[in-house]
């Protein structure tokens, strides 16, 4: 489903990604963890082309991104890269939504605008998806009047609107206060059982236990280690892998 | 004071404020189609439209409208381009509004987190849809209260149109003065007209700030 080969990008004189390569298969749960400045977040805003790369292929279903995209005036990869964007959901740390439309309108926004559906066609869906994340209630409310876990939530089905056939989430939670953590998981975690195929940055280790089938431990833009949760949490091979976990627990 | 004066002098006065609202609206038309396209040109990722963005505003702000008005209305004939007053007002006070609303709308844009434009993108927008569906649209509330400054000041300018033969509110206030030396009242008449004017413009504006607010 995804494929990154090799990726290498650059800001400046600082290098982020020295090589990064991974492949997602459809219907797995990745879960990227590893600490601050390892390029996790850098690696995810790559694969939906927010970053171009400097170096490296990224390979999603029959799309093909590249190096090329660093020449942003060409219309013909513009379009591409959207086309590719409209199959990948992307979810914010900071949320991200309109703030002068309701969480109903968030949610409808893509479908209409990019997917040229009817307003009661979008209208419908967005009630679904907002009803699916529990929000049902909320349809009407401006962003400024949710909190942060309903905010990321109304984030999740605005992506999933656009029926990509990923989701990438980006340190979801990050931005959270403790108690509200628990139902953005909970989403993601109802994602996970019906099958979709997601890559998740995220620091809540307990979590990428319970829904990962596959860790990737990242550190100064390496892949360092892989594997499933139980294997790695348990019986690190690497020496970092163990400190970084012994870190954060 | 002497307020028969004002029953046969208020129908001058009175065309002559139709005149200024017609610049006004006009030149606040033109010169945010203007602006809005150079501020556009100023964020975009095109060098050559970047640089003529940045000469037009800096040329405009940089030299008096009254110079400007003119250049366009005695300067350009010698060039073979001839003008009646009305459109060489209209036309100088659209391009110097221009110059002054493109930086209002700039600044708009650029307050915008970049987030926004981030999660456009992430859904596949184009440059352009996320322009006008996601960043224009919240710039537009914050780009309100400046913008009334700025045609409240526009307003005010037009008085200079005067210079170029327009009988416009000022020049209006002129004529009475000369024709009947009453300069007390006629500029006192002119000034409750042009007051009157920017009164209903700043509650317009209050209007659209107060309804726009909704969201927040």
């Amino acid at each position: 489903m995804i494929q990154a080969e090799n990726i290498y990008k650059s800001f400046g004189n600082l290098t982020v990604l020295k090589g990064v390569s991974m492949t997602i298969n459809t219907g797995e749960v990745v879960v990227l963890i590893g600490p601050s400045g390892s390029g996790k977040s850098t690696f995810l805003r790559c694969l939906n082309g927010l970053e171009p790369i400097d170096k490296g292929r990224i390979v999603i279903g029959k799309y093909v991104l590249g190096p090329q995209l660093k020449n942003r005036r060409s219309r013909a990869i513009d379009k591409e890269l959207n086309l590719v964007r409209t199959r990948l959901g992307f979810v914010f740390q900071s949320f991200n939504l309109f703030p002068h439309m309701t969480a109903l309108e968030n949610v409808m926004e893509g479908p209409i605008t990019v997917l040229r559906q009817s307003k009661f066609e979008a209208r419908d869906k967005a009630l679904a998806l907002l009803e699916k994340v529990g929000l049902a209630d909320k349809a009407n409310s401006y962003p400024a009047h949710l909190s942060g876990g309903q905010k990321q939530r109304v984030a999740i089905a605005r992506a999933l609107a656009m029926e990509p056939e990923a989701m990438l989430f980006d340190e979801p939670t990050s931005a959270l206060d403790p108690e509200l953590v628990g139902e953005v998981l909970a989403v993601i975690r109802d994602l996970a059982e019906d099958g979709m195929t997601m890559l998740i940055v995220s620091h809540e280790l307990s979590f990428a236990r319970e829904v990962a089938d596959r860790v990737v431990f990242m550190e100064d833009g390496r892949i360092l280690e892989e594997g499933a949760p139980t294997q790695l949490f348990a019986h690190p091979k690497k020496d970092r892998t163990r400190n970084f976990l012994r870190s954060v627990i | 004071m002497d307020l028969s004066f004002y029953a046969t002098y208020l129908p001058i006065l009175a065309k002559g404020a139709l005149l200024t609202i017609s610049l006004t609206v006009l030149s606040s038309f033109f010169g945010t189609i203007l602006g809005l396209i150079a501020a556009l040109a100023r964020i975009s990722k095109s060098s050559v439209l970047r640089k003529i963005s940045y000469f037009y505003t800096w040329a405009i702000r940089g030299t008096p409208l009254l110079l400007q008005l003119y250049f366009i209305y005695y300067g350009l004939p010698q060039l073979g381009i001839k003008l009646d007053a009305f459109p060489a007002a209209a036309i100088g006070m659209s391009v110097c509004a221009g110059a002054y609303i493109s930086e209002i709308i700039r600044a708009g844009i650029e307050s915008i987190d970049k987030g926004q434009m981030e999660a456009a993108r992430s859904l596949g927008m184009t440059y352009l849809q996320a322009m006008r569906r996601i960043i224009l649209p919240q710039a537009y509330r914050r780009l309100i209260p400046p913008m009334g400054n700025e045609i409240i000041a526009l307003m005010k300018d037009t008085s200079l149109a005067s210079t170029l033969a327009m009988v416009e509110l000022m020049r209006s206030a002129r004529h009475i003065d000369s024709a009947t030396l009453r300069s007390l009242e006629a500029y006192a008449a002119a000034g409750i007209i042009y007051l009157a004017m920017t009164t209903v413009l700043t509650v317009i504006f209050s209007r659209i700030e107060k309804k726009l607010a909704v969201y927040e």
